[in-house]
């Protein structure tokens, strides 16, 4: 029988002939990951935006910014709102309609991580304290699902707010935003300011437009490990995902804190040393996808 | 270590299973339909379809419940036995009547005590319990470790929050199961970790408490289903009785009689009610 009949009849015992070898049928050893590419700037239209590739899976992430009001319990915090995506054409078995588990799942656990590891700076957002905040609203297209979608996602998120640039501005009583510099004496005299013609050139000349970067540096690194009969298989692709029991993911931080373990069931149960190898691998994995994030914004 | 639990077996009669479950002021309502047929394009040929439906507090289902949805539904793929239900399905309902705090915990062990009514067969207890590492104040003289069972607002106020579901099988009634004990590794069936900047001896410090509060909840629960098979007892004991004794006025009486006596509903002289 021809191997490609084989591992469709047979998709386990294919698959076991190369783990019990120690490798994998697209050549990896169990304990490698694929390699990461990440690329800024790609959106011309949004204020923020990023590409990453983990091997064939591709998440396009993008920013945009909205003038809201803060909540009346952080008067002069902003917010971000995540959203990620799994149209239909990232792989065979989306589809469209109401919204996949899969992007449920993935939105709620990218919002986590990047409130826990502080990626954000929520005070950076806010405009006029109580009045006027910016929400950062992030949405995370899987373009090509080929497992670990959301490593990923969390990457391309991390990668977006770090090109977005937050302009200052200058909102007056009615909740107009001007581009422009702040006004020294509260959002109400901007506009009157704005308009005559001689005050605001003298205010131009003076005083520079800042513009404030959002992010405060941190790359949070997340990494997907399967179980598969007792062995770890490091960041799995699509058709391995299918095959695992389960799956394990962890996020660390810079300073390679822990940020986030998560095993949402599956078909086997983990111990707790195959978690800290978990761990492990992700803290191992930090280094890769900082050079990556690093040629991408250098 | 656990909130005051509390749980009723059976609240719904028209389900096959369904249980409350009360940790404090968190409260849900887990009920389960079959294993059943389903339609065919929800049938899977080797095993049970499992399908969950996670109705929040109030207002529409939002992402986070479509993935507290996903979440139960992994766990319980792993200790249904699946493999003795093809082509069936079965659909539990969980309604979260109140949440304050450990809310996906309580919904796991609502939905075991269910399935338990159900009579489902699985491999073991699922029990659940959400731990969490207070976040250090400054100028406090030392630190406090992890938590166990924290409310909503000390979820909200946690540096870290995670949510530990263990399998329990095996072991005597009584005593405590077998991988349960401390000097043994507890297989985690489903963990759900977050926090800013755990280190991984936090990680680990905090599975260790989930395991031993779950021991807690396994405890509780073992209790509460002895008591329910107690009533069982009990009731069918009272029912024997009754027949006896209807049967012995039949024997007197004659039908007619017994009717009459007992004030049963059916017969010439019957109430015709209920």
């Amino acid at each position: 029988m021809e191997a490609a009949a084989y591992k469709r009849l047979y998709p386990h015992e294919y698959y076991e002939k190369f783990v019990r070898e120690g490798a994998r049928p697209d050549g990896r050893p169990l304990g490698r990951a694929r390699p990461v590419s990440v690329a800024r700037g790609v959106v011309s239209t949004a204020d923020g935006s990023s590409l990453v590739k983990i091997g064939r899976t591709t998440a396009l992430a993008a920013v945009k910014l909205e003038v809201v009001t803060p909540t009346l319990d952080a008067p002069d915090d902003g917010n971000i709102d995540v959203t990620v995506e799994l149209p239909p054409m990232c792989s065979a078995t989306t589809r469209p309609g109401r919204v996949s588990e899969e992007a449920a799942y993935c939105s709620r656990r990218v919002a986590d991580v990047l409130h826990d590891a502080k990626v954000v700076d929520p005070k950076k957002l806010c405009i006029d304290p109580g009045k006027f905040a910016w929400r950062v609203c992030l949405d995370v297209y899987v373009l090509d699902h080929d497992g670990c979608v959301l490593d990923a996602a969390v990457l391309a998120a991390t990668g977006a707010l770090r090109d977005c640039v937050v302009p200052v501005v200058s909102v007056d009583e009615r909740g107009e935003v001007s581009v422009g510099a702040k006004a020294s004496d509260g959002a109400g005299d901007a506009a009157a300011e704005n308009e005559g013609g001689e005050k605001t050139k003298k205010r131009k000349t003076t005083t520079t437009m800042k513009r404030c970067e959002v992010t405060t540096n941190v790359a949070p690194v997340s990494l997907t490990t399967g179980l598969y009969r007792g062995r770890l298989i490091v960041d799995p692709n699509s058709e391995e995902e299918a095959l695992m029991e389960t799956l394990v993911t962890v996020c660390v931080d810079d300073s390679g804190s822990v940020v986030a373990v998560l095993k949402p069931g599956g078909d086997a149960e983990a111990t707790e040393t195959q978690i800290a190898h978990c761990v492990a691998a992700a803290r191992a994995r930090r280094e890769t996808c900082a050079n990556a994030m690093r040629d991408a914004f250098s | 270590m656990m909130r005051q639990m509390k749980t009723e077996r059976n609240p719904l009669q028209r389900a096959e299973g369904s249980a409350r479950w009360e940790q404090d002021r968190s409260v849900v309502l887990a009920a389960v339909y079959g294993p059943t047929q389903v339609q065919a394009r929800k049938e899977d040929v080797d095993k049970l379809a499992i399908e969950v439906c996670w109705r929040p507090a109030f207002g529409l289902q939002t992402p986070a419940d479509v993935d507290a949805e996903r979440t139960l539904r992994r766990t319980l793929e792993q200790i249904v036995l699946t493999a003795k239900y093809p082509r069936l399905g079965l659909r539990v309902v969980v309604q979260v009547i109140s949440a304050d705090g450990a809310v996906e915990a309580c919904a796991m062990n609502a939905t075991c005590h269910a399935l338990m009514d159900a009579g489902v067969e699985m491999f073991g207890t699922l029990v659940a319990a959400t731990v969490a590492i207070p976040k250090i104040i400054a100028g406090d003289a030392e630190e406090l470790g992890p938590c166990a069972d924290p409310t909503e607002d000390e979820e909200r106020d946690a540096a870290a929050v995670g949510t530990f579901a263990y399998c329990f099988r095996g072991g005597k009634p009584g005593e405590v199961p077998a991988n349960a004990t401390p000097e043994r590794e507890c297989d985690v069936v489903h963990c759900s970790a977050r926090g800013e900047q755990m280190s991984e001896d936090d990680f680990l410090r905090m599975a260790t408490l989930a395991r031993d509060a779950c021991v807690e909840v396994y405890v509780f629960m073992r209790a509460a289903v002895c008591e329910w098979e107690e009533d069982v007892e009990r009731e069918r004991a009272r029912l024997e009785e009754r027949c006896k004794a209807v049967a012995a006025a039949v024997k007197e009486h004659g039908v007619d009689g017994a009717v009459e006596i007992f004030r049963l509903p059916y017969g010439p002289k019957g109430t015709g009610g209920a």
